[in-house]
């Protein structure tokens, strides 16, 4: 996998974004461009279309019953948005500042939306050559990852991972939301059941 | 007058005279095709003349129309031939006051003489030697003979707009496809679905019609291959407002609607240039189409006609035509020139449809405001308590002041400074309770204007709320119609009796609920009623009933449905729950938990035809009112019938919440949910036991921090608050860390993400923006015990769990297909377009068995198995694949790739089943091969 470089803009002390706690990144920037961003060390793309906002996250309230990489909800300009744990849903090492102010993406696709925390946004980048690829066995148990790749986009000569928007949603829909073993740990064995 | 008046009323004049006679003739003998065929021409030629006298030319256009309509190569109706005669009459009228300059007002007679030609038509044409036949002719002279004059009283009569508007549409009172199965308020329902199904379909022919306006105004005319899409879109929409008016009865809106289709059809196939004309034509037709919908009185058949005449004479009018100049632009008459955006408008002119996203969206602004303004309820409270406060230190000051007065008097004081001090602390004092005097007349105020504010929010809401419910009695055609099917299908006789379908909830949620409501009469009628002739047997009226009802019950709605049939088989479901599961313990199970299985996921699908209780099915009506945050329940006596209970949170109403607050995080209980609040000594609780005593009574007791799945702080619970709730009908104590305060909320649903999470009902925002999560306690305790149940060995899941199937083809039909066949074994089929979605899916989902096409884009058979073999916990998922590639290399490739069935496509259906079974281990291998 692609090792998450820090863009120029980035290292200039830049966001690659107008500034701004939450900035909704304009649609007119260019069908087909990307929005990179950084799990860890892993730097990936999404179709810039379907990011409909980039921000900071505040408070998240956790709820039960629920996998570990869902995070909780949170409210935002009057829509309850709940907040996935993207690294920990595709099973890469989860980010040393989860919490407030860690950023996140919000994701949009018909009928759904949600927020997915990253480590770092990155530089909105337009694709000069996009390419199939077949997902890579992965040997670090990142298979869920390499279906969800559609192609490379290409940017400062790196070629970054680019995720299907409609399946990474199909993915997140389709998981089962049962409490995943992190959260199931907790359970375990606090109290009897009385009846 | 005019000499080209004068011309034109001569010419009307001899019009009006050759058609008495061809009237006449007809009367005579209604039969007579020459008579017939030169009334029509005449007709005609009266209309041509009176173009611009505008009463006069719609009575012709109406003439013309009745012509049109009456049946071909038969006679003519007598009451069509003598309401001729008086529309003939009425056009002499029109001429007599023309030239007398006294206008008459055509208006009425274009009225009179519609209901006359409607009453024709709703009439069966009598038989030939029929009693009335000869009078009628009689009549017939005699109407010509006296020149009738039109009666006075059609002057005095109702004006038009309250007249029935039978002409144009079937009239209410005999809608033609009601019939026993629909109510008045069903037709209403039907009539106002049609409305906004034809709008949506008018805002589309709208956003289409305005693009190739654009694109002819742009290039004065536009090549038509170059807008099929727009011309296209027309003419579905077209098409679709013909076949649902069609459906409904409404045949005048079908027939125009047909006619406009007949053109867009020419012109989608058949013209290479759209002309200005046509396109004007065009846009007038579908104006008058949107009227027709919306105001069919101001669309009357000769102004179809009309429209119809100069769209059929354009349709074949090419660019080059149009520039000859053989047909000239016709000006729409100023009363016909409004824009279609009017016309759309009026449709339903006491409604209006806006989107649901932007309704929601005003809907979550309004929650927003009121959880707001509730928020500022708080802030005001400890306002109040800052008064409070003062109002002790101005107390104080004064107590202190009186001291130091005491002080001065009882000694000396050389140099008064004590005296000033105490004097000084005085005034302090004095000011702190003017201070405080005049907070609290703010406070008043304040109070007094958040108190508006806050009735001003609530109606807000309430009135926004209001905007997406509606009644049950949406529901009950559908009902009604399943219930008639059914009961026929299978030799019942059943009747529904529907009660409280006032009861309001979100459109969404009945639409939700259908499904579950469908199945569960299905269900009724096909296992739950007997056969009339048993029912008489036990004595039971061979018509059994179903009863709907619907009820308010504080913040929920109830829902009832119940049959009086024989009710649930217990030993019937304890023999199959026997058999599927030999590990439980059937024999110690309850009533209660056997009806319990009867829910339980393909519990049922293998008794369809043996069980002569219920099942078929019930899990699906479980889980959908489980998405809806509602519960389900049934109770049942052998005999009398079974009863279900659905009950659902009115989840977008303002509801009191207790807040309290666990693992640092604030949670919300709504009022209405919690029945007593204790604090209780820790000594009460058993931990081991899991109770708790209170007031002499020993209850199941629960840990908040632990149906959150948090970890217990033993500080936070050295004095726990107890909350005690009903679930599943018995009390049941939860401890609480700490109490946060009470407040109004607004519950709202989880987003587009979740949806459903067990145990939660919703979300709430605070006035900070805050969002906090709903609890529903009883919901989060059977989660919990589910959680414990997971954690043993499986019982209840195991017996009931269907098999799971992927299905990965990049045919539609052919996953369409297949996943039909698996789900009609009661399997869950689930479908994915490449091996890519595959794989993506596959990250949440442990299928029982893969079907697999080879060819597919992305990612094809092959690709799909290699990634497969990489996937530790999925890679012994037994795969089938299915290709009409079957040659000896992809076998053996598939054989290597551990492919366990190759079959060929085009498959039997009881090949793949049974390689289904073989896979899976669901059959003897041996037994069913491929």
């Amino acid at each position: 996998m692609v090792a998450c470089s820090r863009p120029e803009s980035m290292d200039r002390g830049e966001s690659p974004l107008p500034a701004g706690d939450d900035h909704r990144p304009e649609v007119a920037a260019g069908a087909g461009s990307c929005l990179a961003f950084c799990l860890g060390d892993t730097e990936l793309a999404l179709p810039l279309a379907d990011v409909r906002e980039t921000g900071q996250l505040a408070a998240v309230a956790p709820l039960p019953n629920l996998p570990g990489w869902i995070r909780g909800i949170l409210h935002r300009r009057g829509e309850i948005l709940s907040v996935v744990d993207l690294a920990a849903f595709l099973g890469l090492p989860t980010s040393q500042c989860a919490g407030p102010g860690q950023p996140y993406l919000l994701f949009r696709q018909p009928d759904f939306a949600c927020c997915l925390a990253v480590a770092r946004v990155g530089a909105v980048v337009h694709p000069e050559d996009r390419e199939s690829v077949a997902p890579e066995a992965e040997p670090s148990g990142s298979a869920r990852l390499a279906g969800l790749i559609s192609g490379m986009c290409r940017s400062a000569g790196r070629d970054i991972p680019l995720l299907d928007s409609e399946l990474l949603a199909t993915a997140l829909r389709c998981d089962n939301p049962r409490p995943g073993p992190e959260r199931r740990a907790a359970t375990d064995g606090s109290r009897g059941e009385g009846q | 007058m005019a000499p080209a008046e004068t011309t034109a009323c001569a010419d009307i004049r001899s019009s009006l005279a050759q058609l008495k006679e061809s009237i006449r003739a007809l009367a005579v003998d209604p039969g007579a095709p020459t008579a017939r065929d030169e009334a029509h021409r005449l007709v005609r030629t009266l209309r041509q003349a009176a173009v611009g006298a505008e009463g006069l030319e719609r009575l012709a256009a109406c003439m013309a129309s009745a012509l049109d309509r009456a049946p071909a190569g038969a006679e003519l109706p007598r009451p069509l031939v003598a309401a001729l005669a008086a529309a003939v009459e009425r056009c002499d009228d029109l001429i007599r006051g023309v030239e007398q300059g006294e206008a008459a007002d055509h208006g009425q007679l274009l009225a009179r003489t519609r209901e006359d030609f409607a009453a024709c038509a709703m009439t069966r044409p009598p038989a030939a030697d029929g009693p009335e036949g000869g009078d009628f002719g009689e009549a017939v002279e005699r109407l010509l003979a006296e020149e009738l004059e039109v009666p006075a009283e059609l002057f005095s009569e109702e004006p038009d707009a309250a007249r029935p508007l039978s002409v144009d549409l079937p009239a209410p009172k005999a809608p033609p496809v009601r019939g026993p199965l629909f109510s008045e308020a069903e037709w209403e329902q039907l009539l106002i679905g049609f409305h906004e199904e034809a709008q949506e379909h008018l805002q589309t022919l709208q956003q289409a019609l305005q693009r190739l306006q654009t694109a002819n105004r742009d290039q004065e005319g536009c090549a038509v291959q170059a807008h099929r899409e727009e011309i296209a879109a027309i003419r579905r929409a077209v098409h679709t407002i013909k076949g649902a008016s069609a459906v409904i009865g409404l045949n005048e809106v079908a027939a125009y609607a047909h006619g406009v289709e007949d053109f867009l059809d020419r012109l989608h196939d058949g013209t290479r240039t759209l002309a200005p004309e046509a396109m004007a034509g065009l846009a007038e037709a579908l104006e008058l189409l949107g009227l027709l919908v919306a105001s069919p009185e101001q669309a009357p058949p000769a102004r179809r006609e009309a429209v119809l005449a100069r769209l059929e004479g354009s349709a074949t009018t090419t660019r080059a035509e149009a520039a000859a100049g053989p047909v000239a632009p016709t000006a729409p008459p100023a009363d016909y020139g409004r824009p279609a955006e009017r016309a759309l408008a009026q449709i339903g002119s006491a409604t209006m449809r806006i989107q649901r996203q932007q309704l929601d969206t005003l809907i979550g602004l309004g929650n927003d405001l009121l959880a707001s303004i509730s928020g500022l309820e708080r802030g005001l409270e400890r306002f109040s308590t800052a008064l409070t406060e003062l109002e002790g230190t101005a107390d104080r000051l004064k107590t202190s002041a009186g001291a130091l007065a005491q002080l001065v008097a009882a000694g000396p004081d050389p140099t008064d400074r004590l005296a000033l001090i105490a004097r000084a602390v005085e005034e302090s004092a004095a000011d702190a309770v003017t201070v405080r005097a005049a907070l609290e007349e703010l406070r008043g105020d304040v109070a007094s204007e958040f108190g508006g504010q806050q009735g001003l929010a609530r109606d807000l809401q309430t009135q926004l709320l209001q905007a997406r419910l509606g009644p049950m009695a949406l529901l009950k055609p559908r009902l009604h119609r399943i219930v008639d099917d059914t009961a026929a299908r299978l030799g019942r006789q059943v009747r529904l009796v529907v009660s409280g379908e006032q009861v309001e909830l979100d459109r969404v949620i009945w639409e939700k609920l259908a499904d579950p409501l469908m199945h569960l009469i299905r269900n009724a009628v096909h296992h739950g009623i007997e056969p009339p002739e048993e029912r008489i047997a036990c004595g039971k009226d061979p018509v059994a009933t179903l009863s709907l009802g619907a009820r308010r019950e504080g913040d929920r709605v109830v829902i009832r449905f119940a049959d009086n049939g024989r009710g649930l088989d217990f030993a019937a479901i304890r023999d199959k729950a026997r058999g599927y599961a030999p590990s439980l313990d059937v024999e110690a199970m309850d009533e209660r938990q056997l009806s319990d299985l009867i829910f339980a996921p393909g519990f049922s699908t293998r008794t369809v035809s043996e069980m002569s209780g219920r099942g078929v099915g019930l899990d699906v009506v479980r889980e959908n009112v489980r998405d809806l945050r509602g519960t389900v329940g049934v109770a049942t006596r052998a005999g009398v019938g079974t009863a279900f209970v659905i009950r659902l949170p009115l989840t977008m109403g303002v509801v009191r919440a207790l807040l309290v607050e666990s693992g640092g995080a604030l949670w919300a209980f709504a009022l209405a949910d919690i029945r007593q609040l204790h604090r209780v000594d820790s000594r009460d609780i058993s931990w081991e036991e899991g109770t708790v005593r209170l007031d002499g009574a020993t209850l199941p007791w629960y840990s908040l921090p632990t149906l959150l799945g948090q970890v217990e702080d033993p500080v936070e619970t050295s004095r726990p608050v107890v909350l005690v709730f009903a679930a599943g009908g018995r009390p049941v104590a939860v401890s609480v860390p700490r109490l946060v305060g009470r407040q109004e909320i607004v519950i709202r649903g989880l987003g587009s993400h979740l949806r459903a999470v067990p145990g939660v009902a919703g979300a709430a925002v605070l006035g900070a923006g805050q969002v906090v999560p709903v609890l529903d306690p009883a919901e989060l305790i059977r989660a919990a015990r589910l959680r414990a149940d997971e954690d043993r060995p499986e019982i209840l899941l195991d017996i009931s769990r269907p098999l799971t199937v992927l299905v990965v083809d990049d045919s539609l039909s052919v996953r369409t297909v297949v996943s039909r066949l698996v789900a009609s074994q009661g399997w869950r089929p689930v479908a994915a377009r490449d091996g890519q979605e595959a794989v993506t899916l596959l990250a949440g989902l442990w299928p029982d068995c893969i079907v697999l096409d080879l060819e597919m884009p992305r990612m094809d058979g092959f690709a799909f198995l290699a990634t497969l073999a990489t996937m530790p916990t999925r890679r012994n998922i037994p795969v089938i694949m299915c290709t009409s590639r079957t040659g000896r290399p992809e076998r053996e490739r598939a054989d290597r790739l551990g492919v366990r069935a190759f079959l060929a496509k085009p498959c039997p259906e009881e090949d793949l089943l049974a390689a289904i079974r073989r896979v899976t281990g669901l059959a003897d291998p041996g037994a069913t091969g491929q």
